[in-house]
Parts: C-alpha cells; sequence; structure tokens
C-alpha cells in the first residue's frame, strides 16, 4: 500500500523534476558552446586568424612579383626574374611569430622557383640555399615540400653535369647520388600526400 | 460526635437524576458530560483489544493525510524549480540576443586543399600563386560582408 502510494505521489514529481533538469542542462551547455563560439570568432581554431588585409597584400604582392618574373624570364632575363622574387623574401610575412600558412606556403615555393632560376644561371649554392630556406617554411608532407625536393633533384642533377664537363667525376658522382635521395624523397612525399587526398588511393579524402 | 463521623447528608434530587444519567450514559446508553472523560481515564489505565478493522481504517487515514500533505511539498518544490529554470531561460535568450554575436569567419589555412595534383617540375609557379590568391580574396570578401552583417 504505502509503495503504491509512493509510486502515485514522486511519477508526477519525477517528470517535472526531469524536465527542469534538462532545460537547465540545455541552458548550459548551449550558453557555454556560444560563449566559445565567440571567442574564436566563430571557428574550431582559437590559434589561425582571419583572412585579412595584410593577407590579402601579401598575396597580391606575391602575386605580381611572380608575373613580373614571368615577363623577365621571357625576356630571357633570369637575374632580373631573381631579383623580382627576391623583393617578396624581405617582405614581412603576415602573422608575425605565428606566420601565415598561406604566406609560409607562397614563400616556400617561391624559394623553389628562384633555386630553379639560379640552378638555371648555374649559381648552385645559392640556389640550394634557396631550397633550405623553402624547405624551413613547406608544410611537412605536401605537395610545397615535395616540389622542394624535386628541384633539389635537378639542381643536383645540373650540378653533377657540371662537375662531369670540367672533369670532377667524383663530385659530379656524388651530385648524381643526391640527385636521386632527392628525386625519391619527393616521390615518396608525393605519394604520401596523394594517399591521403585520394580515397580511391586508399586513403581518407581531403 | 465530631465532624468528620458526622453522616453526608441524604442526596438531593437533582444529584440522585445526575448520578442515574452519568450510569446510564457509562453502560452506553445516552450521554453525559463526564462519561467522555471517564472513558478516557478508562482506557489509560487499562486499554482494552482494539478491532483490527478499525485499526486498518485509522492507519490507511493517518498515510493518506500524510501523502496528501508531502506530495503538495514535492510540487511546490519541483513547481519553483521549474520557475526557476523557465526564468533562466528567459533572462538567457534576452540577454543573448542583447549582445551581437561575433560573425563566422574563413581562418588562415593551408592552401594544398586547392591542388589536386604534384607540382609540375618546372614552371607553374605564377599559376599556383594565382590560385591561392584569388581563393583567398574570395575568403576575405565574405570576411568583409561577414563584418557588415551581410548575409
Amino acid at each position: 500500500m504505502i509503495a503504491d502510494c509512493g509510486t502515485r505521489v514522486r511519477s508526477p514529481a519525477t517528470w517535472i523534476a526531469s524536465l527542469a533538469a534538462i532545460v537547465l542542462v540545455a541552458l548550459a551547455s548551449w550558453g557555454c558552446t556560444g560563449r566559445d563560439r565567440g571567442e574564436t570568432g566563430g571557428a574550431s581554431s582559437v590559434a589561425a586568424p582571419p583572412v585579412d588585409t595584410i593577407l590579402m597584400a601579401y598575396l597580391s604582392k606575391a602575386r605580381s612579383l611572380h608575373h613580373l618574373a614571368d615577363m623577365r624570364e621571357e625576356d630571357g632575363d633570369l637575374r632580373g626574374a631573381v631579383a623580382e622574387l627576391d623583393k617578396l623574401m624581405t617582405t614581412p610575412i603576415p602573422g608575425g611569430a605565428q606566420p601565415m600558412q598561406e604566406a609560409l606556403e607562397v614563400l616556400a615555393d617561391t624559394y623553389a622557383r628562384t633555386a630553379e632560376l639560379r640552378g638555371q644561371l648555374g649559381e648552385f649554392d645559392a640556389a640550394e640555399r634557396d631550397l633550405e630556406q623553402g624547405l624551413k617554411r613547406a608544410p611537412k608532407v605536401s605537395f610545397f615540400e615535395g616540389h622542394l625536393y624535386e628541384v633539389r633533384g635537378v639542381i643536383a642533377q645540373k650540378r653533377a653535369k657540371a662537375l662531369a664537363d670540367k672533369g670532377d667525376k667524383d663530385g659530379s658522382e656524388k651530385q648524381r647520388r643526391r640527385a636521386f635521395e632527392d628525386f625519391d624523397q619527393a616521390g615518396r612525399i608525393q605519394d604520401k600526400v596523394i594517399e591521403r587526398l585520394l580515397p580511391d588511393a586508399g586513403g581518407h579524402g581531403r | 460526635m465530631s465532624e468528620i463521623e458526622r453522616p453526608t447528608p441524604d442526596p438531593t434530587p437533582e444529584e440522585v437524576r445526575e448520578a442515574q444519567a452519568l450510569r446510564e450514559a457509562l453502560e452506553g446508553h445516552g450521554e453525559h458530560e463526564l462519561a467522555e472523560l471517564a472513558g478516557a481515564l478508562k482506557f489509560a489505565h487499562d486499554p482494552p483489544e482494539i478491532d483490527p478493522a478499525l485499526n486498518e481504517t485509522l492507519v490507511r487515514a493517518a498515510i493518506a493525510r500524510a501523502h496528501r500533505s508531502g506530495s503538495r511539498v514535492v510540487y511546490v518544490a519541483f513547481g519553483a524549480a521549474t520557475a526557476l529554470a523557465l526564468a533562466a531561460a528567459v533572462a538567457l535568450l534576452v540577454t543573448r540576443g542583447g549582445v551581437e554575436r561575433a560573425p563566422e569567419l574563413a581562418l588562415s589555412r593551408s592552401t594544398q586543399s586547392l591542388f589536386d595534383a604534384p607540382f609540375p617540375r618546372q614552371g607553374g609557379t605564377s599559376a599556383r600563386v594565382d590560385r591561392i590568391a584569388e581563393a583567398r580574396a574570395r575568403d576575405y570578401r565574405a570576411n568583409l560582408f561577414a563584418r557588415m552583417g551581410v548575409r
């Protein structure tokens, strides 16, 4: 009898209590997520800044300089092309201590291009320095990183040929081995990128 | 003859009638104002066995009274909690409605996803920078519109 009475009395009260608890929990969680959204500017990453005017100015400058370099190359002025691209190397990178990703990638690709041009000019040491700078800035396991290793292989290949032409057989062979290593490394990186990007190749897509 | 030994005076006719009525009331016939007091004294001194049916009835009635009182307390407590929760909900809605929320902005990120294949061994850098600049220009415009409240 007492149990029956207890059930009859508690049921409605339990419903009301549950409703109140659900409302409070829902409000609390909604309030928290809303506050998080507000603090992070509506994005999942707190660290990444929004695409802003400074980044656009940097990208615009890079675009102009690369087209200027194109025209210098068309004129056969490879040094002029390098000089145009060098202007980007001295431009402050947006983001300061936490450089913006797009700027780093464009800069890395620019270093790959200047290395390529210096390789054509026979300035192999300078070309290698550019490639080192580019590799410091390129994201790991990316087309940018793979391309830099590929260009480094090309430079080593050219250097091997130049040394062979001078009769430096050992030096040439050393550069050939470096070229093989760099091309292999480039291939491994690109395979990883392709695997990651293409679900058909066993990856999970982008 | 002393005062103590003196016999009590004969009862008056009124006293005789009262005594007769009290005796009849104690035997269950009629009523008398002293009969209830006498009964209570008798039950206190020597309580009789209570009838089980009467006992059950009394227990049920007592428990029912207790539950009615208890459930009222529960309803009042949870009713007040619900009312507070709803009031908090309304307050939160009003407050949040008054605060301008930060717009959803496109963030700086890798441009890797703009490219589906490895870069050509030679050349093509300008085209890649073009693609990156154009993609981020779209983000930049979207951010400007978002900041201005344009959807």
